[in-house]
């Protein structure tokens, strides 16, 4: 009874695993088939002739550019936030802050409004203070989407480094800053890594603040890239395949590289987010 | 060890110092004058402020009023790391991410000292040498014990030889043999440092082992101040007296009249006439300055209530008009609980009276000759 | 006592004040970000919401008549509907699984923690190359995996994304694939928090596996379960980025929910007077069920402290 509920549990696993990487290595699988062999009946689990042909054409198309881009207003508007987000937690903790609850709701009720629901007058905002359509516009605005979540985490993670620490670092001749930098920051680590984690996942996988803040072909991140590509080419699904295997691998390997903070930080539900 | 042995050590004075948090005073009329190389401990029930004081020469907390030195310098207001002192705190605070080496070099390390590493190296082997810690400078804080987190915050104090060392409740988080052995080891390090060391507890034990001066603190004032043995031989009221010694003084009411003390169950000899007739005193006598007398000599009558015995001698409490008092008798006395009991003082000149109304000594009096 | 003029320290308000002006200016930076990008957006819209306002340009004051001609168009009614059908029907299928998966992966041990990690690549993805992905899987012809799947049963392929029957519930199956495995994350933490004593002490008890589910597991999950069903409700409702990849809205307005029709009438038909109207009354079913969130939020970390 109890092997089989093991042997049962083991079938369920396989099953789930299969049903949550199945359709991404299927894409990938595509990525790899020469045009006339993507549509083969029955269907090519693994590419018989594997070809790079569709990685080729979407370099050709200049793909790296739209990487670039993601990449860059992912890594400012997470720095940002960061930044931001750390000094103002710290401040919310440690100091008196005026109008402290007023403060804390507005970043508490910030933290759970999707950034679509502004979208529209943000774009109307944007336009209007000549920022649409331009290199800074979607850093500001990832910035501003994630940093509520980051201040929270910041306020709730720097509350568990003791407060004799950083009395002590004082102590022994450091700044309060530098006690800050050297002792407070490194004990929240994980937390604030689970959070860069997840503000960098928000950022570079964004498609509408991109598809409407931005015009340029220059400026696209790489999903606006993709959806623009696949209204040229329609149904070349090698090659969407292909934008779909690079525009995965990023935040799948920040996930990897990152998930024991950002599974911890949820699980003990220290990250509320 | 000469070389960590400290001549920067400097002297600190309390002038009148307070803390208020707007509602009340948390301490007032602090005057301390603690002179260099001194181990003065500030003694006192959870609440009596004495670790608001700490917080104040540390500059964690700002005075409401008065002024703090050290030396020559006037700390009131300056930043805790502008006044080059050194603390080990209740919880050790060791820095949980940096091992024992880094954790002993972090104060060296601050931009303000510039130490160069070969220095920060040197005087960290001197101080974990001295601590007996070489062995594990590579571990994390949390992989060691209770003892070597203790060794390890006071060799982070050590290497900066700082002018003075506070230390707040250091030993309580220990267990009791260890307690006991970081008590030693610590007075060995002030002996060999030669550091002006101020020490927090509500431990009397350690105050009293460790303590060139003592500061007996209640509800934010100083109660007394002075040597170990002044303290307990001479408390300069009733606080002092009940607080110091274990059990603490027994104290018992009367009313002076020709040259006597009486009280319910107790008649005893006032040394020399205390003020007119009628005073209300109080006498205190030290647990192990009674003995055991027979009835017709005996100025303490009372009735056994319970008897301790602890091997080398008895604590036997005795009930006395309305009041228990304590007395360590030789284990030979065996009494039965409700047996009737006389007491006697074993060396008169060792009673200690007070005035029973605000509680102050009488022998600080002048004219009063104890 | 020798006399001394007593240095006159900085007082209490003094120093108070200088604390709180520091903590204030820390704040500040953050604070002024955020109230730009999320806060100030939002009083704009509403304020824009009450003009006829057409590509870009402000033609002028209507009072509340997109509000008006919004609530007589029985397709922004249909849409809310659709918004309902959706958000509701994917919390119903996301909750029970990510439950099952919570306890599964915690029987699992070691191995739990890789099947977590596999189960969550999904949701590290973009939704839009998700919507991208999904379309290729359900591409209507022998050669894609469920036209495949559709052949083998000896049927012809169809298309499930232009059915009118079975583009929504195609829909929340993606959805679903793609984000039911963070609420797991959420329920694990809340399953370890469950003290094993309990499941020991009902065994003795006498209570069976399903009674100590729900006798146990369930009561003491509740405040976990209301975290995940919050910010997965929060998250279905604004969803519009697998939309606008997989169905458009369509076939025949089947998939249009409220934040499609945001993203419709607004970025597409450009009458943005009227988009900013339905991102008003989206802004404010948002607040609705934030404000639910941070009470249950609230609780939490008031029991927790």
């Amino acid at each position: 009874m109890k092997i089989l509920s093991r042997a049962s549990l083991l079938i369920a696993c396989l099953l789930a695993g299969i049903i949550a990487l199945g359709p991404i290595l299927w894409a990938a699988s595509t990525s790899l088939k020469p045009t006339n062999r993507i549509f083969a009946v029955p269907p090519e689990i693994l590419p018989q002739n594997p070809t790079l042909e569709h990685y080729a054409k979407l370099l050709a198309e200049g793909v790296h550019w739209a990487f670039l881009n993601s990449s860059a207003y992912a890594v400012v508007a997470v720095l940002v936030a960061l930044i931001l987000g750390a000094t103002a937690g710290y401040a919310l903790m440690r100091y008196p802050v005026a109008g402290k609850p007023a403060v804390l709701l507005v970043f508490m009720g910030t933290m759970a409004v999707p950034g679509f629901a502004v979208l529209l007058p943000t774009q109307m905002l944007a336009t209007s203070i000549g920022l649409h359509d331009t290199w800074s516009i979607l850093p500001i605005l990832y910035a501003g989407h994630i940093l509520p979540f980051a201040v929270w985490v910041s306020r709730s993670h720097f509350a568990t480094v003791p407060r004799e620490l950083e009395q002590a670092a004082e102590m022994d001749g450091y700044s309060r800053a530098e006690a800050v930098w050297k002792i407070v920051i490194p004990g929240a680590k994980p937390a604030l890594l689970a959070a860069a984690t997840f503000g960098f996942l928000h950022c570079w996988n964004d498609y509408v603040t991109g598809s409407t803040m931005v015009d340029s072909p220059e400026l696209r991140t790489l999903q606006v890239a993709l959806i623009f590509f696949q209204g040229f080419h329609g149904r070349d699904w090698g090659s969407l395949m292909a934008g779909v295997i690079i525009a995965t691998i990023p935040p799948v390997v920040v996930f990897l590289l990152f998930r024991k903070f950002l599974i911890g930080g949820f699980a003990d539900g220290s990250v509320k987010g | 060890m000469t070389q960590t042995r400290s001549n920067t050590a400097q002297s600190v004075r309390f002038q009148n110092v307070g803390k208020s948090y707007g509602d009340g005073w948390a301490v007032s009329g602090i005057n301390i004058s603690i002179e260099p190389g001194q181990f003065v401990t500030l003694l006192g029930p959870s609440g009596c402020g004495k670790s608001t004081t700490l917080s104040m020469i540390a500059g964690l907390e700002t005075p409401t009023e008065g002024r703090i030195m050290i030396g020559d310098r006037d700390v009131t207001t300056m930043k805790p790391a502008d006044r080059d002192i050194a603390m080990v705190f209740q919880s050790y605070a060791l820095y949980p991410h940096m091992t024992l080496y880094e954790n002993i070099a972090f104060p060296l390390r601050a931009r303000r000292r510039r130490t160069p590493e070969a220095e920060v190296d040197r005087k960290v082997r001197a101080a974990v040498k001295m601590l007996g810690l070489e062995a594990m400078l590579d571990r994390f804080p949390r992989q060691i014990s209770g003892g070597q987190r203790q060794r390890v915050a006071l060799g982070r104090a050590m290497v900066r030889t700082p002018t003075v060392y506070l230390l707040d409740e250091p030993l309580s988080n220990l267990d009791q043999q260890l307690r006991v052995q970081m008590r030693s080891e610590l007075k060995d390090i002030h002996q060999r440092l030669g550091a002006t060391m101020l020490y927090v507890t509500h431990d009397q034990s350690e105050a009293m082992t460790l303590s060139d001066l003592v500061v007996v603190m209640s509800s934010g004032r100083i109660e007394q101040v002075g040597s170990p043995r002044e303290l307990y031989n001479n408390p300069a009221n009733l606080f002092v007296a009940r607080f110091l010694g274990e059990p603490g003084m027994n104290i018992l009411d009367g009313e002076a009249l020709d040259g006597r003390l009486r009280g319910p169950g107790f008649d005893i000899p006032l040394p020399v006439v205390a003020g007119k007739a009628g005073n209300r005193i109080s006498v205190g006598i030290r647990p192990e300055d009674l003995q055991y007398a027979p009835t017709a000599a005996a100025v303490i009558r009372g009735t056994v209530r319970t008897v301790e015995y602890l091997g080398s001698r008895s604590l036997v409490r005795v009930e006395v008009g309305e009041r228990l008092i304590a007395a360590f008798l030789p284990p030979s006395v065996d009494l039965p609980a409700g047996a009737a009991i006389g007491l006697s003082f074993a060396d008169p000149d060792k009673a200690r009276f007070f005035a029973t109304d605000g509680g102050a000594s009488l022998h600080f009096h002048q004219n009063f000759a104890g | 006592m020798h006399a001394i003029s007593l240095a006159k320290p900085r007082g209490l308000d003094v120093v108070a004040q200088r604390a709180r002006l520091t903590g204030s200016s820390l704040v500040a930076p953050a604070l002024l970000l955020v109230i730009a990008i999320n806060i100030l957006p939002a009083l704009y819209g509403f304020y824009l919401s009450l003009h006829k306002v057409f590509f870009f340009g402000n033609e002028g004051f209507v009072g509340l008549g997109n509000y008006v001609e919004l609530f007589r168009d029985p397709f922004a009614w249909q849409a809310i509907g659709r918004s309902l059908l959706f958000t509701f029907a994917a919390l119903a299928v996301a909750v029970p699984l990510a439950l099952l998966a919570a306890i599964g992966i915690r029987r699992l041990g070691r191995w739990g923690s890789v099947l977590l990690t596999v189960l969550l690549v999904p949701w590290a993805m973009s939704p839009i190359v998700v919507a991208l992905l999904w379309k290729w899987i359900l591409v209507p012809s022998p050669g894609g995996l469920v036209g495949a799947a559709f052949n083998a049963f000896g049927l012809p392929p169809q298309d499930l994304l232009t059915d009118p029957l079975l583009a929504m519930p195609t829909l929340i199956i993606v959805a679903v694939w793609r984000n039911f495995a963070f609420a797991t994350i959420i329920l694990i933490g809340g399953l370890g928090q469950i003290p094993r004593d309990l499941y020991k002490a009902a065994a003795v008890d006498g209570l069976g596996a399903w009674e100590s589910f729900s006798k146990i597991t369930l009561p003491l999950l509740a405040p976990s379960l209301l975290i995940v069903i919050s910010m997965l409700t929060i998250s279905y409702f604004n969803e519009v980025q697998l939309i606008i990849g997989l169905t458009g809205g369509g076939p025949i307005r089947q998939t249009n929910t409220l934040a499609y029709l945001l993203y419709h009438t607004g970025f597409v038909e450009l009458d943005q007077g009227r988009g900013n109207a339905i991102a008003a009354v989206m802004f404010l079913i948002n607040m609705g069920l934030i404000a639910i969130y941070i009470r249950i939020l609230g609780k939490q970390s008031g029991a927790a402290a």
